[in-house]
This record gives structure tokens, C-alpha cells and sequence, in this order.
């Protein structure tokens, strides 16, 4: 058996939360390890190193530990991939710990987090967002891809993500797979240009048996032109969205601050997805230092008849949801309409006059689908 | 070793002094006089005022400083702080050993002091230790005991006489010739010196030192040149980048600010904020964020608080200019727009620790305040803290004005549910600094729980929808995800250090941690 060396992790100065694994070829195996938390975890760590060093036969292998408070499972993912990377083989199965979650709820904020840095990982339930997206894709460099791999699975089957949904950004339906079956309950493809892309990817994710759906990101003038195609290419599609940058790159466009350069991409994205019966997700807001910059764009975002943003910081949760929220004259117009329209039809009528408009179903449906977004 | 009333051990011979131990709050009642300096005149000092001499080493050969001499300074300067190293060279050369020094803080500048005690010139330091220091003692290698103090006990040992000072050095950024000095102004100017105050009063000997010498009057003196024995002019007396940052930035930590807006959102639906209320907060990540948010909402809601109890930062400025507080009553100052106004608003006032904090004074501005919102390493489930050492055992933190703040009106305790791996709510404390029935509130990334003490607030919460949980539940759920609890700090080495409570008794001791 080739053992190759390898490093995974982070660790030392500045580090809190993660752990870093060395792996170096040895006749004589041995193991080194050092922790922040020694004296009140040490025991553990040691014993947590000897169990998963069994689980993969006892290689070969001469490991080191430098611990910078990483929780258990982190301390896992790092070990597992260290081992999987040193011997060349696969991550091992990971089984979900409760299936995926059915959500009704509009995706008003969706919050980003980068996928190999763990000590984000076990707060983001406690922001509200409507979905949390573990990233794989962007912000994870290309020769950490299977550690954040393997921090994500571990994330996803561990933690609490409260009421979020819980998304991952993947590369390719190779991690859609592995992320299904930990339990991801949604898969945001990136880069789409065709109807085919996404079709590959839900029959991986079908592969493994999950319900998980998807939403496809649209980053260049093809995919924005395919928009409805690929919003109709499977089942499990349940929103588009939009790389805004990439996008503007690609069409040579030039930012402004007036967001001109933008209407067409987005005002298409909004289109298809409606015809498409899905959901229209509007982009980030990456300037997140300025809340009320945040604010009007998740109004305006919403004025345009997108459904949610990105967030790139979990103070932009705040301002985001309050942007997008209904007004309170329209929430109490709407219970208004809805005690009104289902008083008459218990009489047997089918439009009523409410304070001097006339309501029927298309109007009850919509008042109704507003008071469920805020109970 | 002896063992006080929360079943702690201590020992009972501290540096020499016997001490006992604490007997719950209010139990430890105190009889004699107060400490009196020596009596002198006015004919043993130049009648034009001129107290000035050429350097340290005459000022405290003039002072007679001898071998054992117990030596003050103070943290006014924090992490800029040039007169230990300055004072401890200038001792080192007239030869003398085994001093004890008594500073109200130490930080990471003090590391290099350390040679001192190797070499003998320093015997051991008597304060909160923290940082190099707390690692040095906590390791052993320090001599006599570490006494851990409030700002407020500080102030009460030196006035009861626990703690003599024969030489107090006393940093001013500005000084007159006859020793009247301030904070507010000079190059090194750091805001309040409050905590020198007392050691000003009650030391045998008083020198001053300063790199700024005005002619007489230095107006508006924050100490009077009356206590002052002697005035040294030297180059510098503070590196000004470290005494105060120049902006204090909101934290990024998103956590942090959830639990800044936990703090908030309990204040401000529980009655706890009202008009004419006042809080006390300080310039940690937490503390700062809450004054951000709490300002949002006595904007919105048109309050104002009587007055803020700082540590002073910009953000409690422009309160005290925007009008949301009558007065700021500052017991140090954290950043540059503090310096300012305390130098311009007659309504920042300078406090000390005798008329902010002192247990054993005619009444206490401590439990006059509203609320006050502070850290802790460690929380047991009856609501006692940890505010000094890590989980395990070594020396951390200073007691700072924790323990005096611990009697506002509501006290409430704002920290992450874990840090690196390690939960913050303990089935017991490592070390025992504060005890539950002053801490009403503890609030947590991870939910926020009241202690039944007091039902008023959790009536409060419960019909403003605040929702609330408990420390057992909150412990669970960290335990779930850390590994379990951790396992408990080895408490068995010899003793290096005792902490005490506010009236001087001893509530726990920090040991040897090999």
C-alpha cells in the first residue's frame, strides 16, 4: 500500500475550533498530540485518534495532532481526511441522522458560510436564516476541496441547524452524492448553462436515495438565456438564482452603482422561474459592513419579485428579513380578507366586498400565502 | 489550608497575615479604624512648591527605600505602561531585595519585569495576575502569594490597612512641580487616574512621575499635589498607542453580536430599562456591541439613561453628546474620544474605586445601578462565577471590577456557551470569584436563563415573550457537541494565589498547575 503524506486542517495562532492532521509514512507507527484543551480534553482527543486510526486498520502511518480546540466532529472530518487522502482511498459512508426536512417557507435569506472552516459551522442555526449553504464551490481553495468535503458531511450530520434549511454549494455530483447521503436537504449547482447539468445532478442525487432539491446558479449570458430550460429540467428544482459577478464579466458589462447592467439578468431570472413555477433567489450583498446598503437591496430585490438574497454575514440577516417583510397595513388587510372570504363561503358565496374591493379565490389565495410567510 | 463557607479551601496565613475566610455576603463584619498615613507638615517641603527631583533612583533613595518594602504602581496606562520597568531599574541600582509589588493590574508589557523576581529584586507581586505573569505564577515559580482583588477590594484592603504601602509611584500625564496631576492631559494622557487614588491617601511615601511638567496650577488636578512627596520628570511614562486605541471597532464575531442583542432585547422588554435608568458597560466585544444596541433602542423609544458607568468608550460619548445620558461616571478610560470628553464634559466625571465600588464605604454607587453587564470564564448551575482562571486553573484574568459590579440592580453575565471545545456552565467552578445570589441573568449565543432568585424577572420575560431557558439545559446542549464535560482542572498542587471578596475575606485560592 502507497502512503502519500498529506496536512489537513488549520491550526496554531488565531486558529480557534479546527485541528490540523499530519500524516508521514512510517514503518513504526506512532502518534504526537498537542491541545489547547489538554488538561480538560486530552484523554478524549487520544482516545477519539486510536478509534479512528482502527476503524482504518492501523495504517502505517506516523500521525500528528495540533489541536486548536476543534469540537469532535471536526477533530473526525480532519483525521478521516488526512487518512483518505494519505491512502488513497474514498471518504467513508456517512448516514444522515433524520431524513430531509419538507420546507414550505419562502428561501428569504440564505447565508453563506465557506466550507472548510469548522469554527463558523456550530452557530448557524441561531441566526434565522432560511437556509444555511455549507460552500464547496468558491470559496474553498482547489487543494482543500475534499477536506471541506469532509467538514461538511461531518457538519451536516452533527450539528443543529434550528429552523434553516440546510444547503451545500457543491463542484460536481460527486460531493452532491456524498452530501445527499449525510443528509444535505438541498444542493445549489453553480455555473449552469444547460438543462443536461442539472439533469446529471439530480440523477446522482437520486443515486443515494435523497429528497433532497436543488436550485441552479446562473453565471454567464448561456445560462441566462437557458434560464427556463434549466429551471424546467427536473423535478427537483426548486429555485434560480444568479452569479451576478461572473455574470457581468462574462457580458462585458461594466458596475455601476444604478445596477442598470443588471435588470436584464435579473428581470429574466425573475420570468423564468415564475413560468417555471419555482422560486427566483436574487444574488449577495457582499458589502457587509453596510446594513442599510443591505436593506434597500433586499427591497429592492423583493420589489423586483424575487423571493430571497444571499447573505454573506449573519447581521445582514436582520435587515434583509425586515426589508422583505409585508408591511403591517398589508398583513392586517390580508387577516382582514381571509376571515371575511372564508365567513362568506361557509354562506355559500364566492366573491365578497372587502373595505370596498372586491375579493375572490385568486385574492383569498394571495392573502393567505402572505399571512403564512409571517405566522 | 482552611475552609470557608462555599466549601472552599484557602490558606489561612496569607504573605504573613492571617485572613479568613469569606462568610457569605454581608457576613464579614469589619471593626477598627481605618489605615492612617504618617503625619507630615508643610515646613518639610519647599514653600514655593517645587517637589522635583533629578531621577527615580534619588526619589527613592530620598523615600529610604529599603529591602521588603511593599512598592505601588497602577494600570492607567494598561499595555503602554512605562514606570514598573522604569521604578524596578532605578531600585535594582540602589540594591536592595525582596520587594513586593502591589500593582491595581498587570499586562503582557509587565513579562519582562519577571527577571526581577529571579533575580531577587522583587519577592512577589501582590494583584490580579494575568497574561506572562498569571502563566509565571501559576507555574510556581513565583515566591509568596498571588492576592487577587477587586478595583473596589483594592481600595478597601489599602484604606483597612490589609495592605501597607510604603512607596506608591504614581504615573501622571500631567503634573505640576507641587504634585497636583491629571490623567485628562500631556502626551501620555489616559483619561482618569482613579485608581491611584487610594494609594496617593494611605501610602507612607508618594512619588509622582511625569513626562509632561506644567507650571503651577495643573488644572484641573485629579489628584492634588498635597499627597505628593516628590515629582520625577522623565522621558516617557506611556507608550500612548497602548494606553488607548484610537477608535473602539464593533466586533465582528457573529455570536458576539447575537449575544449583544440577546442582552438587549432582555433589557429592554423586562422593565429593566426605564427612563432615568443606568447601566454599566465596558469595552469588550460583548459590552460595546450592547451599548450599540441598547442606544438603538432608547433612541426609538425615547429614554435616557441618568447616568452610564464606564470604562468609557466612544460609543458611551456619543450618548453623553447625542443626550441619552445626563452623566458618565468613568473608572478608566478606553479610547481617545473618552480622553476628550472627560477632559472637556463637566458631565464625564472621574470616579475611583473609594466612590465607585468600595464594600466597606457609607454606601455604594455598585448596587445604585441599574444594570450591569459582565463576562465569565465559568457559570455553575446556582448561578456562581469564574472570572479568573481558565477551566484549567491557571490564572487568566484580573477580577477588575467584576465582583463590585456583581450588586447592580440586575446583573447579568453575557458569554459564549463554550470557547474552543471547553462549556462555559460547569457543575463546578474551577474558581470560585462570585456568588450566584448577586447574578440574575446569564445569556448565552444559546438562549438565555434567569435564576430563580429572581421571579420578578422571569414574570417579566415570560409575559414580554422573551424566551427563556435554563443553565442545566444550556449545559446539555454544549455537552452534547463538546464531548461531554470536560474534566476538572487538577486543584491539587500547592496554593499560589487566593482571591478574595469585596470586604477582604478569601473566597477561593488558585493552585500549581504543573
Amino acid at each position: 500500500m502507497a502512503v502519500k503524506s498529506t496536512a489537513v486542517g488549520f491550526c496554531g495562532d488565531g486558529i480557534r475550533g479546527d485541528c490540523k492532521v499530519i500524516l508521514e509514512p512510517s514503518n513504526k507507527p506512532q502518534v504526537r498530540i498537542t491541545s489547547t484543551v489538554e488538561a480538560m480534553f486530552g484523554r478524549a482527543i487520544r482516545q477519539q485518534v486510536a478509534d479512528v486510526l482502527s476503524k482504518f486498520g492501523d495504517p502505517p502511518v506516523s500521525l500528528t495532532l495540533e489541536d486548536s480546540g476543534a469540537l469532535p466532529w471536526v477533530i473526525e472530518a480532519r483525521l478521516e481526511a488526512a487518512l483518505c487522502i494519505s491512502l488513497g482511498q474514498e471518504l467513508p459512508p456517512l448516514a444522515s441522522k433524520s431524513p430531509a426536512r419538507k420546507r414550505n417557507k419562502k428561501r428569504r435569506t440564505r447565508l453563506y458560510v465557506p466550507g472548510n472552516t469548522p469554527k463558523f459551522m456550530p452557530h448557524l442555526g441561531l441566526f434565522g436564516a432560511s437556509s444555511v449553504i455549507l460552500d464547496l464551490e468558491d470559496s474553498v481553495p482547489e487543494r482543500e476541496k475534499q477536506a471541506a468535503l469532509s467538514i461538511v458531511r461531518h457538519a451536516i450530520a452533527s450539528l443543529d441547524f434550528g429552523q434553516s434549511e440546510i444547503c451545500v454549494r457543491v463542484n460536481n455530483s460527486e460531493e452532491a452524492k456524498a452530501v445527499s447521503r449525510a443528509g444535505a436537504e438541498c444542493i445549489l449547482v453553480p455555473k449552469v448553462e444547460s438543462a443536461e447539468q442539472i439533469k446529471h445532478m439530480a440523477d446522482a442525487i437520486q443515486s443515494v436515495q435523497s429528497d433532497a432539491v436543488m436550485i441552479a446558479i446562473l453565471e454567464s449570458a448561456l445560462g441566462v438565456h437557458r434560464a427556463y430550460e434549466i429551471a424546467t429540467a427536473s423535478e427537483r428544482m426548486v429555485a434560480i438564482s444568479l452569479g451576478i459577478e461572473d455574470y457581468l464579466t462574462d457580458i462585458q458589462a461594466i458596475r455601476t452603482d444604478t445596477m442598470w447592467e443588471t435588470m436584464f439578468a435579473h428581470g429574466t431570472v425573475v420570468n423564468a422561474a415564475r413560468a417555471a413555477g419555482i422560486s427566483p433567489l436574487s444574488s449577495v450583498y457582499s458589502h457587509v459592513d453596510n446594513l442599510e446598503g443591505m436593506r434597500e437591496f433586499a427591497a429592492w430585490s423583493r420589489s423586483m419579485g424575487f423571493d430571497g438574497v444571499g447573505c454573506l454575514h449573519p447581521s445582514q440577516i436582520g435587515p434583509a428579513m425586515a426589508a422583505m417583510a409585508p408591511p403591517d397595513d398589508a398583513i392586517e388587510e390580508a387577516t382582514m380578507i381571509v376571515r371575511e372570504f372564508e365567513k362568506a363561503q361557509t354562506q355559500g358565496l364566492g366573491a365578497i366586498s372587502v373595505r370596498g374591493k372586491m375579493v375572490d379565490a385568486p385574492i383569498y389565495q394571495r392573502a393567505k400565502d402572505l399571512l403564512a410567510e409571517v405566522n | 489550608m482552611s475552609v470557608n463557607d462555599v466549601g472552599r479551601r484557602f490558606p489561612t496565613l496569607v504573605n504573613g497575615r492571617s485572613v479568613e475566610g469569606f462568610r457569605g455576603i454581608g457576613g464579614f463584619i469589619p471593626k477598627g479604624r481605618h489605615h492612617g498615613a504618617p503625619i507630615k507638615t508643610c515646613r518639610d517641603f519647599s514653600s514655593q512648591g517645587d517637589k522635583t527631583v533629578e531621577s527615580l533612583v534619588v526619589a527613592l533613595r530620598n523615600a529610604g527605600l529599603r529591602d521588603g518594602m511593599r512598592i505601588s504602581t497602577h494600570h492607567h496606562f494598561r499595555n503602554g505602561d512605562l514606570v514598573a520597568e522604569q521604578l524596578f531599574q532605578a531600585a535594582e541600582q540602589l540594591g536592595v531585595r525582596d520587594l513586593v509589588w502591589f500593582p491595581s493590574a498587570v499586562f503582557p508589557c509587565h513579562e519582562s519585569l519577571l527577571r526581577h523576581i529571579h533575580s531577587g529584586l522583587i519577592h512577589h507581586i501582590e494583584g490580579s495576575l494575568n497574561g506572562p505573569v498569571g502563566e509565571f505564577a501559576s507555574a510556581g515559580k513565583m515566591p509568596g502569594l498571588a492576592v487577587l482583588r477587586s478595583h473596589g477590594s483594592r481600595y478597601r484592603a489599602i484604606q483597612d490597612g490589609d495592605a501597607l504601602i510604603d512607596i506608591a509611584v504614581i504615573a501622571a500625564p500631567s503634573c505640576d512641580a507641587f504634585g497636583n496631576m491629571t490623567g485628562a492631559q500631556g502626551p501620555a494622557a489616559c483619561g482618569g487616574l482613579g485608581f491611584a487614588t487610594a494609594d496617593a491617601q494611605f501610602a507612607d511615601h508618594v512619588i509622582a512621575i511625569t513626562d509632561h511638567l506644567v507650571p503651577f496650577p495643573c488644572a484641573p488636578w485629579q489628584i492634588p499635589g498635597n499627597y505628593v512627596d516628590q515629582v520625577v520628570v522623565t522621558d516617557r511614562i506611556g507608550d500612548p498607542t497602548q494606553i488607548v486605541s484610537g477608535t473602539t471597532r464593533l466586533t465582528r464575531s457573529p455570536e458576539r453580536l447575537l449575544i449583544a442583542k440577546k442582552v438587549a432585547d432582555f433589557v429592554g422588554k423586562t422593565g429593566v430599562l426605564h427612563d432615568g435608568w443606568s447601566f454599566q458597560a465596558g469595552a469588550g466585544g460583548i459590552s460595546l456591541a450592547f451599548a450599540v444596541y441598547i442606544r438603538e433602542i432608547m433612541r426609538e423609544r425615547g429614554l435616557k439613561a441618568r447616568f452610564i458607568r464606564g470604562g468609557s468608550t466612544e460609543v458611551l460619548v456619543e450618548m453623553l453628546e447625542e443626550g441619552l445620558t445626563e452623566f458618565i461616571l468613568d473608572g478608566q478610560t478606553f479610547d481617545l474620544e473618552g480622553v476628550r470628553s472627560l477632559r472637556e464634559n463637566p458631565n464625564h466625571l472621574m470616579t475611583s474605586p473609594f466612590t465607585s465600588y468600595n464594600y466597606h464605604s457609607k454606601g455604594n454607587i455598585a448596587s445604585m445601578i441599574s444594570c450591569a453587564l459582565l463576562g465569565a470564564t465559568e457559570v455553575d448551575l446556582n448561578f456562581n462565577a469564574n472570572v479568573v482562571s481558565h477551566s484549567d486553573g491557571r490564572m487568566l484574568h484580573g477580577i477588575g471590577g467584576w465582583q463590585d459590579a456583581l450588586f447592580s440592580e440586575c446583573t447579568i453575565l453575557a458569554l459564549p456557551a463554550f470557547r474552543n471545545r471547553v462549556p462555559v456552565v460547569r457543575e463546578s467552578l474551577t474558581t470560585f470569584c462570585g456568588p450566584g445570589e448577586l447574578i440574575d441573568v446569564v445569556v448565552t449565543e444559546r438562549g438565555t436563563a434567569v435564576n430563580p432568585r429572581r421571579q420578578d424577572l422571569i414574570q417579566a420575560a415570560t409575559e414580554a415573550g422573551v424566551p427563556l431557558t435554563t443553565l442545566q439545559a444550556i449545559k446539555q446542549e454544549v455537552e452534547a457537541f463538546c464531548g461531554g464535560p470536560p474534566e476538572p482542572a487538577s486543584l491539587t498542587g500547592r496554593p499560589v494565589g487566593v482571591v478574595t471578596w469585596v470586604d477582604g475575606t478569601i473566597i477561593d485560592s488558585l493552585y500549581e498547575i504543573p
